[in-house]
Parts: C-alpha cells; sequence; structure tokens
C-alpha cells in the first residue's frame, strides 16, 4: 500500500462529500414525485417536506384496480418479454455472421443494416401503409417485429464476438463442428455479458413503447403503458374533454369528483413510480454484466 | 448432402421464430383475459333495450365511428367500451366498431389513416374548418343526396346544424349535438375574499385587477401568511375575457387570429390594434406584479384548475360548469369559501363582449373509402337521431332497465343514469359519447338528469349538487344576456375560411402567441413583441385573409400593416 | 486480436464464394436482412414525395425542388435548423465533458459500498422513459409547486421560470441531458480506467509526482483513445435522438429555442399534413448527416488504436 499525504486525504473527504450532494441531486426528483404519490389533498404539496403532509396508498390503489391503468401495464410487460427475446436471438445470431470479416459481403451487410437506414427513411406515410399491407395494424406484432433486428445492436455484439479468443472455436472446428454449432456451444455462452447489456437496451426499448403504439394501435385494450402514462402526466387541455375526462375517470373508479381530494398529478407521479419499478429492480442484477458488455462492445469498434 | 442438414436446420429456426412472432400477433386476448373483473355486473343483452330504428334503406354490414374527442381518455373503461361494441353489434346486426386514437394525438392518428386511404366510416373532426379542408382534398363524401329521402334527416334534425357543415350547396358533415346547454365561459372569483377585502362583484377589468391586486397583497383569507394570488391562467385561451374586454378579441378557441367584431361588423386581426398594446400592458403589469400566475404559459389547464382548487388563487375564466366544481374543491381546504361567476367584464366596450354558442358539437365525415356510404350513415342517421333513447344510447351506452343492468334508464322525459356499489363504492360506466345532443330532448332543455345508485344518500346529495349548480349557472347567465355582455357567435363568423388562410394559419397562431407570451412575463416589451408580430403577419399575407373575409360579408379592411 | 478473426479452416475457401460455411453463415443473418429489407427498404422510395405535391389525399403533382424552397423560405424551419446546431455545440461542450470528470473523480473513491451504490443510482435515469423525466422536472421544476422554487422562496428569492424562459431553455435541457445520462456515460470511461496498470502510478509516486501530474500524464492519456472514439462515433447522430425530450419539454413560450429539426419535421408533416414538406426537410436532414458520418468514418481511422474505421 501506498502512503497518503494531507492533502490527498483532504481531497478524499470533499470527493465523497461531493458525491453525496451528487447522489442528492439525483434522487431529490425521483423522491420529489414519490412524496406526492404518497400524498392525498391539493394544498400539502407547497411545503418543503419531502414526506407527504396526509400519508395514503390510494393512488397506488388506483394503480392496481383501475383496469385502464393496470391493463396497459400489463400489455407493456407481454411485448417487453416477447421483444426482448425474439430480438435478442435475432440479433446474437447474425451479429456472427458480421464476426466474420472475410466472408464475402460483410461489409455490404454494415451498409445494408446500419448507414442506409439510419441516413434514409421513407417517412410515415410509407411505412403506415406497408404496415397495413402486412395486416399489422392494430396488433401487438405492430410494435414488436418492426423493432425486432437492430444494426446498432448487432455491431456491439459482433464487437464482443470478435474479442473472444478464436482458439476455442478453432478446436471445435478441428473435431468437425459446423459454424451453426460453433456459435451455439462456444461463442454463445461466452457473450453473456454483452447479450445482459443488450438486453436491458432493447427491454428497455419496447418497455418505453410510445409513438409506435400511438399510431397504429386502434384498439382502446391494447395500448402501452407509456401512452397512458403521457395521457396522465401532459394533459395539455384544449378543451372540456380534459376536465370531463378526469371527472369520468373519478366516477368509473367510484369516487364524487367534487368530494375528493385526490389530484391528476398524485396518480400521474405514482404510475411514474410505477413504470420506473422493473428498471430499478431488474438493473442492479444486470449491472455486474453490463459494465463489462458494453465496455467492450463500444471500444473495440 | 450437409448442406441441406443445414439448410433445413436455419429453416426450422426461422420457421420457429416466424411461429413465435405468430403467436404474439394473435394472442392479443391474453392480458385482457386476466383482466375481467368479476364483482361487475355486466350488462346482458337479455334486459337491455335498444332504441328502434325505422328506415327504408338497406342494413350496412358494418358502421365504423372514430372518436377523437372521447369524454374520458382513449384508454378509460376499456370493459365498457367493448361490451357496448358487443351489444350494439348484436342488436342492430351491423358490425359496430368504434376506434379510439390516443388521447392528444388524435390529429396524428386521423391524418396518417386518412391519408393512408385506412380509414373508414364516420370520422369525428374538430371544426367546420378541418371539415372543409377534408372535403377539398376530396377525402369525404357530401352526405346531401344520401341523407334526401331519410326522414330523420328531413324532419327532426335541426336546421341550424345543418348548415354549419354544409359547403358549397351540399351537407359535409353531420354534427355530433349538443345538449343544449349554452356553453361557454365565466369567470369564476372568490367571493369570499371579495366579500373579507369589503369589495364589489367587479364589472369592468380595470376592477377585477384592483380586486386582484389585493387577493395578492391584502392577504384575504386572513391567515397572516403571503400565500395568495390574484388569479391564473392556461395561456391567453383562459383569459380570454380581459382582451375581449379591451376589444382585442380572440377567436372562438381563444387563439388570436383574425376575428369578426360584433360591434362593426368587420374581420379584423387584433393582434396590431392599440388596443392589443393596453391589453397586453396591463398584462405584462399583472404578471411583474404576481398577480398574474406567471406560470400561466406553462403549465397545463388541469394544473391550473388545480391551483384555483387549492384555494390560493383567486379565479380563472373556464368553462362556466366549473364555478360549481371549484367551489366544492375550495371547501375541503377552507369551508367557508365560496365562488362568484362573471360572465363578461367591460372595458373599452360595454356590450357583445363575450361570445357563447349553443353548439350543434364538432362534425362527422364519412370518408370516401367507406364501403356503403348510403346505408352506414342513413342507420347512422336513424340510430342516434330517430328517437331520444338511440341519442341516449349513443351519449351514455346501453340502456337498461334498472340499476346494473345497462348504462341509463329514460322514463318520460327523465334520464336516470345508473350506478351500482362495486367494493361498497357507487361506481360509473365509461359513456361512448358518440352522440351529444338532441334537438327534441335537448335543444329545449326539457329533459332532467337523475343519479341512480343503490346508495340513495349518494342519488341525492349529487343530484342536489348539479342541478343547484345549474340554477345558478342559468341565473349569472341571464344576467349577463339582460345587459348585452354576451351574443352568439354565429358558426359561419367563428373563423376565416379563405384557402389562404388555412394555409397560413398555424404560423400566424404561432407568432401571435409567441408575442402575447413574451410580451407578458417581460421578456420582451410590448411595443417590441407586438413590432415583430407584425413583420411576421406582413409577410405571412394576413391582410389578404382580411381582405378575402371582409370581401364576404360585404366589408372592407381598415387595417393596415 | 487480428490472429484471433483468421480461422485457417475458413481461409482455405477464400475464393468460392458459396462455400458450405459460407452459405450457413449467410443463413444465419437472413432474419435482420429479409427484416430490414421489408421495414426499411420497402418504404424508402417515400423519399420521392419530398419532391411531389402530396397532401391528406395523397400524390397531386411533381413539384421538382419546390418543398425544399418552400421549406427554406420559411422562418420556422431556420429557427429549427439553428436550435439543432445549439443542442450539439452545448452537448459538446458540456454533455460530453461531464461524464470523463465524474469517471475520474469516481476513481478516486476507495470505499467500495459507496462507489458502487453512487453508480447504480446515477446510471438508472438513463433507462427511464423521457416521458417519465419530462414530467418529472416540469413538477420539480414548477414556480410554484416545484420543489426547486419553493427552496428559493424559502430562502427569500424570486421564483425562477425554468420552463418558461425561452433564454434559460437550452440550459435547462443541457442539465436535464447531464442529469440523465453522466451515470451510464461513465460506465465506459470508469471501465477505460480500471484498465489502466496501477504499476505506472506506483512508479509515478516513486518519482515524486503528485495527484494532478498523475492524471495528466497517466490517467488522461490512458483513456484519450476511448474519449476520442466515442466523440467521433457520435458525430453521425448529432442531429438525431432529440425527438422524444424536445416534444415533451416544448411549450408556446420556449418554442423559439426549443423546436428542433425533428419536431419541426413531426408538426409541420403530421399536423399540419404537408407530408411533402416534411419529407423534404427530412431529406435535407439526412444529407447533412450522410456528410457527418463520412467525415466520422474517416477521422475514425485516425484515432483508433489499430487504424480501422468505425464502419
Amino acid at each position: 500500500m501506498l502512503k497518503r499525504s494531507t492533502g490527498e486525504k483532504v481531497f478524499n473527504v470533499v470527493n465523497i462529500f461531493f458525491f453525496i450532494i451528487f447522489t442528492c441531486m439525483m434522487l431529490l426528483p425521483i423522491v420529489y414525485v414519490l412524496k406526492q404519490s404518497f400524498e392525498v389533498g391539493i394544498g400539502g404539496s407547497l411545503n418543503l417536506s419531502l414526506l407527504p403532509a396526509k400519508f395514503s396508498g390510494l393512488y397506488y390503489q388506483m394503480v392496481v384496480k383501475e383496469e385502464s391503468v393496470y391493463r396497459p401495464f400489463l400489455n407493456s410487460v407481454y411485448i417487453t418479454i416477447v421483444g426482448t427475446s425474439s430480438s435478442l436471438l435475432v440479433n446474437a445470431i447474425g451479429a456472427y455472421t458480421l464476426s466474420k470479416r472475410e466472408l464475402p459481403g460483410s461489409k455490404a451487410f454494415i451498409y445494408f443494416l446500419v448507414i442506409f437506414p439510419m441516413l434514409f427513411g421513407g417517412g410515415l406515410i410509407p411505412t403506415y401503409l406497408l404496415m397495413r399491407a402486412l395486416g399489422l395494424i392494430d396488433r401487438y406484432a405492430v410494435l414488436i417485429i418492426p423493432a425486432m433486428a437492430s444494426g446498432w445492436n448487432m455491431i456491439l455484439i459482433r464487437n464482443y464476438y470478435w474479442s473472444i479468443p478464436d482458439s476455442l472455436a478453432e478446436s471445435a472446428r478441428i473435431d468437425g463442428a459446423e459454424e451453426f454449432t460453433v456459435f451455439f456451444r462456444i461463442i454463445l455462452p461466452l457473450a453473456k455479458p454483452v447479450l445482459a447489456a443488450i438486453a436491458l437496451f432493447t427491454g428497455v426499448g419496447f418497455w418505453n413503447t410510445f409513438m409506435a403504439a400511438i399510431i397504429y394501435i386502434r384498439s382502446p385494450q391494447k395500448y402501452t403503458f407509456p401512452v397512458k402514462l403521457r395521457e396522465m402526466i401532459l394533459i395539455q387541455a384544449t378543451s372540456m374533454k380534459d376536465a370531463q375526462m378526469w371527472e369520468a375517470m373519478l366516477m368509473a373508479m367510484g369516487f364524487d369528483p367534487a368530494q375528493t381530494a385526490v389530484t391528476a398529478d398524485g396518480l400521474s407521479s405514482a404510475m411514474m413510480i410505477v413504470s420506473m419499478l422493473p428498471i430499478i429492480l431488474i438493473y442492479p442484477y444486470l449491472q455486474k454484466h453490463f459494465a463489462a458488455g458494453i465496455m467492450v462492445g463500444s471500444i473495440k469498434g | 448432402m450437409k448442406n441441406t442438414k443445414v439448410l433445413s436446420l436455419v429453416v426450422v429456426l426461422v420457421f420457429a421464430l416466424s411461429m413465435m412472432l405468430t403467436a404474439c400477433g394473435t394472442s392479443e386476448v391474453t392480458p385482457s383475459a386476466t383482466a375481467t373483473p368479476t364483482a361487475t355486473p355486466t350488462p346482458t343483452a337479455a334486459t337491455p333495450t335498444p332504441a328502434p330504428v325505422d328506415t327504408t334503406v338497406a342494413k350496412p354490414e358494418r358502421i365504423d365511428v372514430t372518436l377523437t374527442g372521447y369524454f374520458g381518455d382513449s384508454l378509460d373503461n376499456t370493459e365498457s367500451k367493448k361490451n357496448y361494441m358487443d351489444w350494439m353489434t348484436e342488436q342492430y346486426g351491423i358490425n359496430f366498431k368504434i376506434h379510439y386514437p390516443a388521447r392528444n394525438n388524435y390529429t396524428e392518428v386521423i391524418n396518417l389513416a386518412v391519408a393512408a386511404q385506412d380509414l373508414d366510416g364516420l370520422v369525428g373532426l374538430f371544426t367546420p374548418q378541418e371539415n372543409r379542408e377534408w372535403m377539398a382534398n376530396g377525402l369525404i363524401y357530401p352526405l346531401t343526396d344520401f341523407l334526401a329521402d331519410n326522414d330523420t334527416y328531413n324532419t327532426i334534425f335541426p336546421e341550424s346544424w345543418k348548415e354549419t357543415y354544409t359547403f358549397d350547396g351540399e351537407l359535409w358533415g353531420i354534427a355530433r349535438g349538443d345538449d343544449g346547454n349554452p356553453s361557454m365561459f365565466t369567470r369564476s372569483i372568490r367571493g369570499d375574499w371579495l366579500a373579507a377585502l369589503g369589495l364589489q362583484r367587479p364589472t369592468t377589468v380595470w376592477e377585477l385587477y384592483e380586486a386582484s391586486y389585493q387577493f395578492t397583497y391584502n392577504d384575504p383569507d386572513g391567515n397572516g401568511i403571503d400565500d395568495t394570488y390574484g388569479m391564473t391562467s392556461r395561456t391567453a385561451w383562459l383569459m380570454q375575457d380581459l382582451f375581449q374586454a379591451f376589444d382585442a378579441r380572440l377567436n372562438h378557441v381563444g387563439d388570436a387570429q383574425p376575428i369578426w367584431n360584433p360591434n362593426t361588423n368587420t374581420w379584423e386581426d387584433s393582434m396590431i390594434k392599440p388596443e392589443m398594446v393596453e391589453c397586453l400592458e396591463l398584462l405584462q403589469k399583472m404578471a411583474t406584479e404576481n398577480v398574474m400566475d406567471k406560470e400561466a404559459f406553462v403549465h397545463s389547464s388541469s394544473v391550473a384548475r388545480g391551483k384555483v382548487q387549492s384555494g390560493y388563487y383567486g379565479g380563472l375564466f373556464y368553462w362556466d360548469s366549473w364555478t360549481q366544481s371549484f367551489e366544492s374543491s375550495v371547501k375541503q381546504n377552507f369551508p367557508d369559501a365560496w365562488m362568484d361567476g362573471i360572465y363578461a367584464l367591460k372595458g373599452n366596450i360595454t356590450v357583445n363582449i363575450n361570445q357563447y354558442g349553443i353548439g350543434q358539437g364538432a362534425p362527422y365525415a364519412m370518408t370516401v373509402t367507406t364501403p356503403e356510404p348510403k346505408e352506414t350513415v342513413n342507420w347512422y342517421m336513424d340510430i342516434f337521431f330517430g328517437t331520444a333513447a338511440g341519442l341516449f344510447q349513443g351519449k351514455y351506452g346501453i340502456q337498461g332497465d334498472f340499476i346494473g343492468e345497462g348504462m341509463f334508464t329514460l322514463s318520460g322525459n327523465k334520464v336516470y343514469l345508473n350506478y351500482f356499489l362495486k367494493d361498497g363504492v357507487v361506481t360509473g360506466w365509461g359513456s361512448p359519447s358518440i352522440a351529444g345532443g338532441h334537438p327534441d330532448y335537448a335543444v329545449g332543455i326539457v329533459y332532467e338528469v337523475i343519479y341512480n345508485s343503490p346508495d340513495v344518500a349518494w342519488n341525492e346529495a349529487t343530484t342536489l349538487r348539479v342541478n343547484s349548480g345549474l340554477q345558478q349557472r342559468k341565473a349569472w347567465f341571464d344576467e349577463a344576456l339582460a345587459w348585452g355582455g354576451i351574443y352568439i357567435l354565429p358558426e359561419s363568423l367563428k373563423e376565416p375560411t379563405s384557402d389562404k388562410y388555412l394555409q397560413i394559419s398555424s404560423d400566424i397562431s404561432a407568432a401571435s402567441q409567441e408575442a402575447i407570451s413574451k410580451s407578458m412575463i417581460s421578456e420582451v416589451s410590448v411595443a417590441d413583441a407586438l413590432a415583430k408580430y407584425r413583420q411576421t403577419a406582413k409577410t405571412l399575407g394576413v391582410k389578404e385573409v382580411l381582405d378575402l373575409a371582409n370581401a364576404e360579408i360585404g366589408a372592407t379592411t381598415t387595417q393596415t400593416y | 486480436m487480428d490472429t484471433a478473426i483468421k480461422a485457417k479452416g475458413y481461409q482455405k475457401n477464400q475464393k468460392k464464394i458459396l462455400t458450405k460455411t459460407n452459405v450457413m453463415l449467410y443463413l444465419m443473418i437472413a432474419t435482420p436482412l429479409i427484416l430490414y429489407y421489408i421495414f426499411h427498404y420497402i418504404p424508402m422510395p417515400g423519399i420521392i414525395i419530398g419532391f411531389q405535391q402530396y397532401g391528406l389525399s395523397g400524390f397531386k403533382y411533381w413539384v421538382g425542388f419546390n418543398n425544399f424552397k418552400t421549406a427554406f423560405a420559411t422562418f420556422f424551419f431556420w429557427e429549427a435548423f439553428r436550435n439543432s446546431w445549439v443542442f450539439v455545440a452545448f452537448g459538446y461542450i458540456f454533455v460530453t465533458p461531464t461524464p470523463i470528470i465524474f469517471a475520474l473523480l469516481m476513481n478516486e473513491v476507495r470505499i467500495k459500498w459507496f462507489k458502487k451504490g453512487v453508480q447504480t443510482i446515477s446510471t438508472l435515469p438513463h433507462f427511464v422513459t423521457w416521458v417519465v423525466i419530462g414530467g418529472l422536472f416540469i413538477q420539480l421544476l414548477s414556480p410554484s409547486t416545484g420543489y426547486i422554487n419553493l427552496l428559493i422562496k424559502f430562502f427569500g428569492g424570486q421564483p425562477i421560470f425554468f420552463m418558461s424562459n425561452a433564454a434559460l431553455f437550452p440550459w435547462m435541457f443541457t442539465f436535464i441531458r447531464i442529469w440523465k445520462n453522466v451515470g451510464y456515460s461513465a460506465i465506459i470511461y470508469l471501465a477505460a480506467l480500471s484498465g489502466i496498470d496501477p504499476q505506472l502510478y506506483e512508479a509515478a509516486v516513486i518519482d515524486g509526482a503528485n495527484k494532478l501530474r498523475q492524471v495528466w500524464h497517466i490517467t488522461l492519456p490512458g483513456i484519450r483513445t476511448t474519449i476520442l472514439v466515442l466523440v467521433v462515433l457520435s458525430f453521425s447522430s448529432v442531429l438525431s435522438g432529440m425527438f422524444e425530450p424536445i416534444f415533451i419539454l416544448k411549450n408556446s413560450m420556449n418554442r423559439s429555442t426549443a423546436e428542433v429539426l425533428d419536431t419541426y419535421i413531426y408538426s409541420v408533416g403530421i399536423i399540419q399534413g404537408k407530408f411533402n414538406i416534411a419529407t423534404a426537410v427530412g431529406l435535407f436532414k439526412a444529407v447533412i448527416s450522410m456528410f457527418l458520418l463520412f467525415t466520422a468514418n474517416f477521422l475514425s481511422k485516425r484515432v483508433t488504436e489499430d487504424g480501422r474505421s468505425i464502419l
């Protein structure tokens, strides 16, 4: 161990202190919303306390009980699970081909999968016409299939494959294994860190599905959670609909709008917390793999 | 061969994948299967009765309706919505489908769908202008010929509703209908604060300023803390009465665009009138002094409402039905509080200040891709406007006999809105709100709404509150009508109709909004903001819009840029 | 690294393209290729809408470059164009360096659990959708009920209108971007820092170098490549990825400094139904992005260790 000078000790203390303040800054917005989600009554949010004035789990009860809230939640869970697993499979397999630099056409694949699509899009009208021709309008599949293959994710996975020593694959090849077997037996199990990272990316992407749901989904039963969340958070009223929406929702849930102190802000706060929950729960477990995966994937490009 | 082995392996893989995907496409019922509420009494087809239909036109196979203004958002009451569609389909033998685009994105969704020719049946649009635009683009059918022999259309459907959506001699949209209550805004103001400060109810815009100033600085609630504010708003939209009083009018949706001035019978651009300078200077002063909520241009109207409801803000110009609701909410924190309503404030002008309408509701237009246009529109007309039962069926939902079976019951001129007990609380249904009003049962306000649930005390309280609210509204309204503070704005004079206007309307709006909002929070001076607007308006060619609109009513534009 | 890629059995058949191995590899990438063909290439000819009169009722007639002329003559287009570049500049000046500084300081923290905790907390916001982040900050910064302004008022200050002040918006937006991404972006730098040989530091200490000198002579050169690669990589996408946050944080007060090309395309194209103008502006954006991409590719050959390009 090296000895530390006084200056260094002072620096360390200051540094720790800095990170404590930093963490508070990171947490403040979330703690504030957490407070609002537990607080019933309108005037209460005007004080400096970060604890609710009137504590109540009412908003969370509303989230759990109200069909228009939990159904979009379940829809999002569904498309996230199906979307992430299929997307991961497709990209992991495809990336193996990309990792073969000597394969004729491998450069062309990159142009085909990444460069051109990134630069040129046909716009919403042609895309909409396509979805309609494929019969995808108003089906969950429209939220999953078009987002399934991702050139960028394939590149990240490919870069990780490059870092795996080829000697392992080579010995398998000598034993007569074909590329497909080599990939599934040898490469894939070793690529867990990058796959964990990509799974997180893709999963978050599906979890946040928003624009596609607004444009292609027609049935109220099939909307995703962010759509509902935005309906709650950003009520940019242009007419009486706004007011009546909130009243109708309260009535449907058994509240008399004029007599209750529940607010749209409170409910949307609770929904924000609920929407963050999955990531808060899952991330710490993926974190370890994540750093390794993302690091190799990005740098070795 | 080994190649074939490999090939088959990959084919199997791709096949398995596509199976998985097809599965996720078709298993759309999965989440809903778990979501069926068990405690809710589901309306059964046996008891509730459909409205009868009397028409000679053949039955269409299906009727599609796209709702762009559903009361409640697209995700509310999904079960009620589904039941309703199923029920209608079963009762009339027509495949009845309602589409609900997500809230706030109606325009995007229907624009995309119609451009992709993927929008069938009747589509709810927002304004006559939009209706006209769709007509000009050849997206919708003219309806006059289809409805020529329709009895409901010829005898019951009001002429004024037809006029609104008739362009170039043809009907292009079916009015949604309105419930017949005068539809307008009122300034809700804290009556208890006025009384506590010994002030009269303001009648002019300057008196309102004085009162609001005292609301901010003289501790109207007497708690010794400086925690009260004069008033709040949401953009110029929720302070229209101030602009109107100065005679710097905003249009019917509170936007600073070319408007028709009832006192001079000319179209004009308020933004370049000297009165606008006066008005904006007062607003700037109010914002600087914290008399007006500076956040007015940022927060949503639900926040603005919430602020009034919290009991710390003196008032707001909003839909008049809300005055009562504000009062109930404020009473939660301040039991002695009450609200007063002001339908118009005098200022530079003393008559014809704020507009009101006996609404006919937004138009439903029928797209040219509708398979059986004549059948569809005739059945639509007959189902929803043929009888009172049909109307309420489109407004409130399934007609049932008693509580828990069907969303409403009709008995003479009384409409019973049925609620039921769920987990011990009174619970309602989601209303489809396809139709809004009926000439016989709504325009003359001859029907009464009664809240109906097993909890009698709840019924009485709610019915009482609603009815007393309506009476109070009526009294304030009559008062303003008597001295001429309010006037009816004819539908044809709500907005200019020229193509030029349609082209530049959103740009005018952006420019004027910017001038108003920036000058209000003193980011730029009023003079500079308006000068910038004048320059933009000149470039855009607003003069041309005014000239065209004035020529139509035989007037001449007096303003120059 | 390069030796690892050269598989002997693989090289033998280099001349023939359709060898058994190659066919199998092609089949493995077939699914993504087909999906990309369907969902990206079939709609791509839609670009021609930019040269047509095309509204709600579809194609009317050809207009050549008139749509571009119309867009370029619009004040609001140039406003959006300018703002896009302002955000790009703010991004490189403020958003890019912050995670590097964060990582350097974090690297000095010796308490393991503390380090891990701070890292976990600061990374999380990256994964939260802008819909939520927007809602969070709008509530937090509200002049009347927001916590920050309550604090300001408590200390006797005047409430600040964070979201409605157009001059303040680029700064606010930059702050929120940093808040959302600093922890996440720092992961890569932290990983790179951990890869620096500790013996170098020990040698420096023996030479009597203080902390600052160590950072300057060992740490920064150690992560230099990482920084350069990431900066260059980000070139090509500078004009994209701004849609959601701006869409959510934009209001009538800050629109003049908030509107970017992506949101401009959306409101002109879909809300106003002028699909042709929107497509033309999109195409214009694509040409700029293409130029940036090839610049980045060229530069990347110089900054990577083995001289490979990013493409």
